[in-house]
């Protein structure tokens, strides 16, 4: 199972989705229902990956809108 | 009469308790535009080379932006300036609420003050009429009785104050300005400045309006912002949760400092978050002049006696007393931040000089010897309560700890210099430059030394989809670059996002609310500077303001001896994430070497980091030109 963990104002909310093969994190997103617009960020495997980035059955990916400072 | 601003510098000499006015023409205001850049020109032109920052020779300026006082959302900002007494560099520091609008509608866009006071001293403004008042009955008193006390001499509760607190009166190097209690000019120590001078507080007070010259316009700009802040999810945030969201987001990240910066995920987070805030202390949510966004907090806890006038922590507060020295109340975090708020200390710089001391303890370079007998282990809560007090009261080993991390360091010896995390002696800021790069540029090669607000932070502009990229590609940015990489994208990003940072920090705007931290489009700052003012200028004058402003600070450092060699992070940087979700990732030191010169080239300054004199003369700065 894939573990998606979503920041969303000030809760993370985990999901975990069953993955057949590797998937591109916009589909990925598709599948969960989280909109393209509202993600600014993702990590996965201690690394930034981009929306055509794919992740695996078995991997956490952490999603987050854009975070700033001040 | 000019529209959107006064024309009108206050000078002020302490020494003689004499005052004039300059009068100031619109070239010089499309030039410097207030705040950062007004300070810049006056200490370049007042102060010599290598004074002693809280000697009399220091100059101190507090200066309104052209935009500050505009009756439209984050309008309200203000900076302060003078040599820093914690770098030796140039110091400047902004602040938000009431207090700069009010100084416009007193008559006055900046002050200027030299000299020092015989004794203790006030300056009050009331309409234009300046008085230099007896304080030698607030010195020693904390912020909260002295506001009270100034209102009531004058009867009059709507007076602004602008003050220091025992901390500035003792020269804690690090010591802020506070106005109504709960907004700071934090950083840099220029609290320290005010108490060397005598200067106890700057009380303002004006009923006058400032004039608008395109009221319609500011009229439709402002409601087209009111009506549409709250849609956007950014803003929206900022009012619900404050900046304490950031802790779980970048706990989440892995890149909350944790343990004096060993570290990027604090375990315990969610007990100092934005969650734990809302559901045990806070009490309001409050704001600046004019601003729907309204993310300050006013908090309450009746276990440590925090009342909600102090306002209550930010997120560079819940870190740094929070995750970084490994403390889970969010009730104890509210009293220091009170503590340091009564006192007026920087809460980054506090926290992270006592974070330094815990770590020197826990490696047996101090014992309950050094430390008067306080176990300064971290996540010791009372250990961080007791530091703070004698840090301000320069009491026993609070002495060493109010010289800031770096000469407490030189003064305990025995190693601890490792475990000192400083730009050009400034303590480093919250976040965690391992998990985005231009962050640990901007901690570099700030003339301030370590700030984290000289431009967006990476993890702010990734995605091409989303609103805060797609936003400020009129500047020219036009793909994003991934947070944890240097290329030339990276550095040119980072070069027009500090002079777009840059012109706020001139003009007086909070970048909480233009893009791309916040849903103000870059068209609608400039309309409501052509709005405020009667002028027709655009983003390119802007830009290039903020990178006058720039250029202006690079100069005084220069002349101080800083250049390219003070701009580096500490080593601890440059070795990975010990866990967390970004676990491994550094900043690599060639690679970062490489970005700073190539900056350097980009906005045309030498391999050393000094703007050439064509760039200068560019900027139209002929009079820092030699020869």
């Amino acid at each position: 199972m894939a573990k998606v963990i979503i920041f969303k104002g000030d809760k993370l909310i985990e999901r975990e989705i069953k993955l057949d093969s590797p998937l591109p994190l916009r589909d990925l997103l598709d599948k969960i229902g989280v909109s393209r617009e509202e993600v600014g960020f993702a990590i996965c495997k201690s690394d930034f990956i981009s929306k055509d980035d794919l992740v695996n059955p078995d991997d956490e990916v952490r999603i987050f809108p854009p975070l700033g400072g001040g | 009469m000019p529209f959107g601003y006064n024309g009108k510098v206050l000078h002020v000499d302490l020494s003689s308790g004499n005052f004039d006015v300059e009068n100031i023409n619109e070239e010089f205001y499309h030039t410097y535009m207030g705040g950062s850049g007004l300070i810049g020109y006056y200490l370049l032109k007042m102060l010599k080379p290598g004074i002693d920052p809280l000697s009399p020779d220091n100059v101190l300026v507090f200066a309104s932006g052209v935009m500050t006082g505009a009756p439209l959302g984050g309008m309200c900002r203000f900076a302060v300036g003078a040599k820093s007494p914690l770098t030796c560099a140039f110091g400047q520091s902004e602040a938000g609420g009431f207090w700069g609008p009010e100084l416009k509608r007193a008559g006055f866009d900046a002050i200027v003050i030299k000299g020092k006071a015989s004794k203790p001293v006030y300056i009050y403004i009331n309409d234009g009429d300046v008085k230099i008042c007896d304080a030698d009955h607030l010195w020693g008193k904390k912020t909260g009785e002295v506001q009270d006390i100034i209102r009531a001499e004058h009867n009059d509760p709507a007076i602004r104050i602008a003050q220091i607190g025992p901390g500035g009166e003792n020269m804690v190097r690090f010591a802020c300005i506070t106005n109504e209690l709960k907004h700071f000019n934090g950083r840099n120590g220029l609290g320290a400045v005010m108490g060397s001078k005598n200067l106890k507080a700057i009380a303002v007070r004006g009923k006058s309006q400032i004039p608008v010259a395109d009221r319609q316009l500011m009229s439709e700009i402002s409601k087209g912002f009111g009506a549409t802040v709250m849609e956007s999810p950014l803003t929206r945030g900022l009012y619900e949760n404050g900046t304490a969201a950031a802790v779980l987001g970048n706990n989440a990240a892995g890149i909350l400092p944790t343990k004096n910066f060993h570290y990027g995920e604090f375990e315990r987070a969610e007990s100092i978050s934005a969650k734990a805030m809302n559901e045990k202390i806070l009490v309001a949510r409050e704001g600046c002049f004019a601003c729907p966004v309204r993310c300050k907090r006013a908090v309450k806890s009746e276990r440590y006696s925090v009342e909600p006038r102090f306002g209550g922590p930010e997120y560079e507060t819940l870190a740094s007393f929070g995750s970084l020295c490994l403390i889970d109340d969010i009730e104890v975090i509210a009293k220091a931040n009170q503590m340091c708020n009564e006192y007026t200390l920087d809460t980054i710089s506090t926290g992270m000089t006592i974070a330094f001391a815990m770590e020197c303890f826990e490696a047996n370079i101090l014992t309950k010897e050094d430390t008067d007998g306080i176990e300064l282990v971290f996540g010791n809560k009372e250990a961080l309560l007791t530091m703070i007090e004698k840090i301000a009261k320069r009491e026993g080993f609070g002495n060493v700890l109010a010289e800031g991390s770096k000469r407490a360091s030189e003064i305990i010896g025995r190693g601890s210099e490792r475990f000192v995390l400083t730009v050009k002696g400034q303590e480093l800021p919250m976040h965690d430059p391992r998990g985005k790069y231009s962050v640990g540029l901007a901690y570099a090669l700030s003339e301030k030394g370590a700030d984290h607000m000289v431009a967006a932070h990476d993890t702010m502009i990734v995605s091409k989809d989303e609103f805060s990229f797609r936003e400020i590609m009129p500047l020219g940015i036009l793909e994003p670059e991934k947070p944890t990489k240097f290329s030339p994208l990276k550095v040119r990003t980072f070069a027009y996002l500090s002079m777009w940072w840059s012109f706020f920090n001139a003009a007086g705007i909070c970048d909480f609310v233009p893009v791309p931290r916040s849903s103000m489009s870059i068209n609608d700052v400039i309309n409501a500077l052509n709005a405020f003012t009667g002028w027709k200028t655009s983003v390119f004058e802007v830009m290039k303001a903020g990178e006058r402003a720039l250029a202006l600070a690079r100069i005084f450092n220069s002349r101080e001896g800083f250049d390219a060699e003070d701009d580096i992070v500490p080593e601890r940087l440059h070795s990975p994430l010990k866990n967390g979700a970004l676990k491994g990732n550094f900043l690599p030191k060639e690679e970062f070497m490489q970005a700073l010169q190539l900056y350097y080239g980009m906005m045309g300054w030498t391999e050393k980091g000094i703007p050439t004199k064509e760039k200068l003369l560019e900027l139209g700065l002929e009079w820092l030109v030699e020869g």
